[in-house]
């Protein structure tokens, strides 16, 4: 059991960040999203502060609360302050991890939570964590947790698709049918930021990222249709899940770094060698 | 010690340790401060995050290699891995149809998970002298040694030579890129250049901000400048300024408390100056909607006067004048604004209330009819010069008319011979 509740929540992290990332990269936010995933620590450390506890509703709320007021922030900062709009970005979310960061080292001290599992997470420890009974099977929590993220995230995109796909295609249209793109931009970033939330116990917040970006990539290379690019991505990720986490233990290294690396290596041939191929019949 | 002794200790340069920290840490953020003024300008501002934490790979492999954590190897490990991030995000959007910001992302996320499983390998081979390989994250400004120093003060140089030699180069391409071109500037050039200057950067403060970080110190100190000043010359100077007085109080703060890493204190030193600048700059929020406020204020004024006036024409002395309700029942506005607008015009002298009844002081209208004469002029303008129909020249007109100078208002009457009506056969009111 102890492989499979690993791979498992490896692979409902991957799950989720690849079906949002899909949009994220096609709505050209991935550098929202990575800021995204660095601004809601402060929410993190302060809901555990009160709480004691990783995740907890707590945790939801303030980082969602938090992480929207970022973007907002954000989009304050550039439309109305003059600032440039990755300048604001590269701002606020740096601003906001360092206040996390400063919370934990120096009131955290003595908590169970440190640097190193914000950065890189701690999913080998997964199975090790308390668990709920569910039908008799134990399921560590936050895998519990995550599975029941997991499913509404799905329902929501399943549901939403339509809206997602046509702000991110074409804004412009969407506007003139009264689709508030805003509203769509909201909800897919909020969305990443719980998202965020609740992967940030099993990979921290900087490996997130990859697993936002690096399967859409992917996808993109192949497809030009939204739901195959969905489908891709998340067979993608899944499947580099899997690798990653075999490959870590021969190796001994920290999982998801190992993931995000096969996702990498993998992604970066298919670029080298698709342009080489099409060069060559040329 | 109590807090003013170790201030006194801290800038007093007795303590050799110290001295060197200080020293390292000025060199860094004027240099910083600087270098983030091109990329600020350039909008290259994504591109530092992605060579940042690109570093990491570099440094423990460097490390690897040479077995000490000897500055010079670990920086150089840090600069090449940085390199290869700058040419992976450029290939990466060339050959696919990726788009720039989602090859930063990914560039970024490959090269930092990679160096963290090389962190991992790296503790793993059981190297004594590993230790201390974290703090590149969020950076240890106290650990800073004179070798460091040394290194430290060569990467500065680097940057403060590169800056002056080139600096008419950057001038003409950041804000003239056609004419920069002309005359034989190659834009290539300037971006590696560019390029090649935030990988010393972020080199240089891997060791006191940490590779998270290092994007803020190079954002931030410009960003805020940039709402001071104008004047390119003057946007890097104070952008050096705010760097270095930033990144001295964060590494004061983790001197006095040993536990605090250094980067996050002057990350967030920083970005406060950033938000300060945003709201209380002359060019900052604060004030421009303080002044759209006013300007508000006294476009209200304005047309309330205008009312009083045409409805005081309208009744042509039927009634001793005005009342606030007609006001603002004849100009769909909230009552209570129409209220305080009178109360403004008639401390300024320009109406008078009489019982329940508002009328214009011989000022007022005078002041009123200005308003109406510009208005009126300006739909004739509008209809005799730019042909347009009678019904369509309101709308302009009725923004216009809070603009215009006495000096155009002049204009307008003698390039159309003073004229008697308005395109709706109203009266143009010329005074006395």
């Amino acid at each position: 059991m102890f492989d499979f509740w690993i791979i498992f929540t490896a692979c409902l992290v991957a799950i989720n960040s690849s079906v949002l990332g899909s949009f994220l990269v096609l709505k050209k936010m991935s550098m929202l999203g990575d800021a995204l995933s660095h601004s809601v620590l402060p929410g993190i450390v302060i809901a555990f502060l009160i709480t004691n506890e990783h995740t907890s509703i707590l945790t939801t709320l303030f980082s969602a609360i938090i992480g929207l007021a970022a973007v907002f922030t954000m989009n304050v900062l550039s439309k109305k302050g003059g600032f440039q709009k990755d300048a604001a970005i590269g701002i606020m979310y740096t601003f906001l991890f360092s206040i996390g960061i400063i919370l934990i080292s120096s009131l955290a001290k003595n908590a169970d939570i440190d640097i190193e599992c914000v950065l890189f997470g701690d999913i080998g420890n997964v199975p090790f964590t308390k668990g709920l009974y569910i039908m008799g099977l134990e399921v560590p929590r936050q895998t519990f947790l995550l599975s029941i993220f997991t499913a509404a995230n799905l329902i929501i995109v399943f549901f939403g698709l339509k809206g997602f796909s046509i702000t991110s295609f074409d804004p412009l249209l969407a506007s003139t049918i009264g689709i508030s793109v805003v509203f769509w931009d909201y909800l897919l970033l909020g969305l990443t930021s719980l998202s965020t939330v609740f992967s940030f116990e099993s990979v921290g917040a900087i490996m997130v990222i990859s697993m936002l970006v690096i399967p859409a990539g992917f996808a993109n290379l192949l497809t030009k249709r939204i739901k195959p690019f969905i489908l891709i991505a998340m067979t993608f990720s899944v499947i580099c899940s899997i690798i990653g986490y075999y490959l870590s233990f021969l190796i001994n290294v920290n999982i998801v770094a190992c993931i995000s690396c096969v996702m990498g290596i993998i992604l970066l041939a298919t670029i080298f060698r698709k342009k080489n191929s099409t060069q060559s019949v040329n | 010690m109590n807090f003013w002794e170790q201030l006194i200790y801290f800038f007093s340069f007795t303590d050799a340790n110290v001295s060197n920290v200080l020293i390292g840490t000025l060199l860094l953020g004027i240099a910083s401060g600087m270098v983030g003024t091109l990329v600020v300008l350039s909008k290259k501002t994504l591109i530092i995050d992605a060579i940042s934490h690109s570093m990491l790979p570099g440094i423990c492999i460097g490390f690897m290699l040479s077995g000490v954590k000897n500055p010079v190897y670990l920086m150089l490990g840090g600069m090449s891995s940085a390199t290869v991030a700058v040419y992976l995000i450029a290939e990466i959007s060339q050959r696919s149809k990726i788009k720039v910001d989602a090859a930063i992302a990914i560039t970024l996320s490959i090269l930092f998970s990679f160096g963290v499983i090389m962190l991992n390998v790296v503790q793993n081979s059981g190297n004594p002298n590993q230790s201390g390989l974290n703090d590149f994250l969020f950076g240890k400004a106290a650990s800073m040694l004179r070798k460091d120093l040394y290194m430290f003060g060569g990467l500065c140089l680097i940057i403060f030579i590169c800056l002056p030699v080139f600096f008419r180069h950057f001038k003409i391409s950041l804000f003239d890129p056609i004419f920069a071109q002309s005359i034989g500037i190659k834009k290539y050039f300037i971006q590696s250049i560019i390029s090649f200057l935030i990988i010393v950067t972020a080199a240089a403060g891997v060791q006191t901000v940490g590779i998270i970080l290092i994007s803020a110190m190079i954002i931030a100190p410009a960003s805020a400048a940039l709402f001071w000043t104008n004047n390119f010359r003057l946007t890097m100077i104070y952008a050096g300024i705010v760097g270095a007085g930033c990144s001295i109080v964060g590494v004061f703060i983790s001197f006095l408390l040993p536990e605090m890493p250094t980067g996050p204190w002057i990350v967030v030193m920083l970005a406060s100056v950033s938000i300060l600048s945003v709201l209380f700059s002359p060019s900052g929020l604060l004030v421009k909607q303080i002044q759209i406020r006013k300007n508000k204020k006294s476009i209200l004024r304005e047309n309330v006067l205008k009312t009083v006036y045409k409805l005081k024409e309208k009744i042509k002395g039927k009634k001793k004048g005005i009342s606030t309700e007609e006001v603002s029942n004849y100009r769909p506005t909230a009552i209570r604004k129409v209220r305080s607008a009178l109360k403004h015009l008639k401390r300024k002298g320009l109406v008078i209330k009489g019982g329940d009844y508002w009328t214009l002081t011989e000022n007022g209208v005078q002041e009123a009819e200005r308003i109406v004469r510009v208005h009126r002029l300006w739909e004739l303008y509008l209809q005799k010069y730019m042909h347009l129909p009678s019904n369509y020249v309101h709308n302009s007109a009725e923004s216009i008319e809070h603009i215009v100078t006495p000096e155009i208002e002049q204009a307008l009457a003698e390039v159309m011979g003073k004229p008697e009506l308005d395109p709706h056969n109203q009266k143009i009111p010329y005074g006395k």
